[in-house]
């Protein structure tokens, strides 16, 4: 039943949104599907290793299908206590084999916090990071507020559903250009499909550089992790 | 692109297939209709002016029980029923300041000399049935009265040499240590980087 109303609920969510931004003359839409594997290095120490691609599937106002970019990233994570961590974050984007882009090397650090007071958690992170292309450096500062629940019953188990909905603002400075405010809104559908195992599904819509050139993203997202 | 739709879709297919053949112990939402007849007679005395009222079904593979959680008078109730539906036990949620000093000061020094360090996640106030007639620990959990036959069921993270664990550790009215039972501590690495 709850899982239902849920269900329906995100679903007109997303809808009524790509209603709204397919009448964008500046809207970009992607499918970015991504893996990621998980494991512990140690009790409180742990790795996170992913791959990801970003496809064009709607830009210049035509429907379309091709790759953007692809996207290796590792994470270190520290927990500092049950339920706070750092961590530090490599990323190397792969741009101009496919679209003629700037490769990127991103650094990246990282704060979580989370809180659990009934069924629903929730999570706030802060990350710092630098992106560095062959043409500049530009330093991002990200707040991310997420909130995750089973959508069926109190807890997660095999074979269940559950959502995870974040929202992101985003600042970007880099040296003789102008700050860049972005937000993010993400909803994501989930499956715990056996212990080690999540697939999810999920829409972002973006605003990016908010105060100068609006521009409007959409995100279709698939994610397969592994936690070993 | 292709070949990675291939490898994507082939990944998921073997998952739906592995996950259906393991037995676990689950947890759902289920509606009133399928709890048994006897449990709501019991309990509907105590149900009025309720908030958030949820019915979940418990399996272990072996046995299953039933629990019935809302809200009433600003308290988070949970009363659980075995699987004919004879009341087990009834729970509410409280604070540290909710305890006894003295009951308090026992519970804390058992958990500052067996973890060190340690932090409350949850704390329980709990009736047990134990005998008494279902009607009688209903009445006395209702009213919230402090007995000499009430346990407080806590849940408590702990760094041992697991890492951050979470056990659920079970004191009488005295703040006498009576069970201690680790649980499982739920992954989210889906959560963190995306």
């Amino acid at each position: 039943m709850s899982f239902s109303n849920n269900f329906l609920v995100g679903m007109l969510w997303v809808c009524l949104g790509w209603g709204t931004l397919y009448a964008q003359e500046n809207l970009t839409a992607y499918w970015q599907p991504s893996a990621a594997v998980n494991y512990a290095v140690s009790e409180i120490y742990s790795h996170n290793f992913s791959l990801q691609n970003r496809n064009y599937i709607f830009d210049d106002e035509e429907t379309q299908l091709s790759v953007r970019q692809l996207d290796l990233v590792h994470f270190s994570n520290l927990k500092v206590q049950d339920n706070q961590s750092i961590a530090l974050g490599v990323l190397y984007r792969f741009r101009e084999t496919f679209y003629g882009g700037a490769n990127e090397l991103r650094l990246t650090q990282q704060y979580n916090i989370t809180s659990k007071p009934f069924v629903v958690r929730y999570g706030h992170r802060l990350r710092t990071e630098q992106r560095i292309t062959s043409v500049r450096v530009t330093h991002r500062f990200r707040y991310r507020f997420t909130l995750d629940l089973p959508l069926k019953g109190e807890k997660l188990d095999v074979g269940e559903p559950y959502l995870v909905s974040n929202m992101e603002s985003l600042l970007s400075v880099a040296k003789e250009k102008q700050p860049q405010y972005d937000a993010r809104f993400t909803l994501h559908l989930g499956w715990k499909l056996s212990e080690q195992m999540k697939l999810q599904l999920g829409v972002e819509y973006r605003t990016e550089d908010i105060a100068q050139d609006l521009q409007h993203v959409l995100f279709f997202l698939s994610a397969l992790n592994v936690s070993l | 692109m292709r070949l990675t739709t291939c490898t994507v879709i082939f990944l998921l297919l073997t998952n739906v297939f592995c996950f259906g053949q393991k037995k676990q112990e689950r947890e759902f939402r289920i509606d009133k209709e399928e709890l048994p007849q006897s449990i709501l007679p019991v309990l509907s005395h105590h149900l009025n002016n309720v908030k958030r009222l949820r019915f979940y079904k418990e399996l272990d593979g072996k046995k299953s029980s039933y629990e019935v959680k809302f809200k009433k008078d600003k308290l988070f109730y949970s009363v659980e029923f075995d699987e004919n539906g004879a009341l087990e036990d009834v729970e509410f949620i409280i604070r540290e300041n909710d305890i006894p000093q003295e009951t308090l000061n026992s519970i804390n020094n058992h958990l500052l000399k067996t973890y060190g360090k340690f932090r409350i996640k949850k704390i329980q106030q709990q009736y047990l049935k134990n005998g008494t007639d279902a009607k009688t620990v209903l009445r006395n959990a209702f009213q919230n009265l402090i007995l000499p036959e009430i346990n407080y069921e806590m849940v408590i993270a702990v760094k041992d040499k697991e890492g951050y664990g979470e056990y659920e550790v079970t004191f009488d009215s005295n703040g006498q240590h009576l069970l201690t039972r680790k649980s499982a501590a739920p992954k989210y690495d889906h959560v963190l980087f995306q």
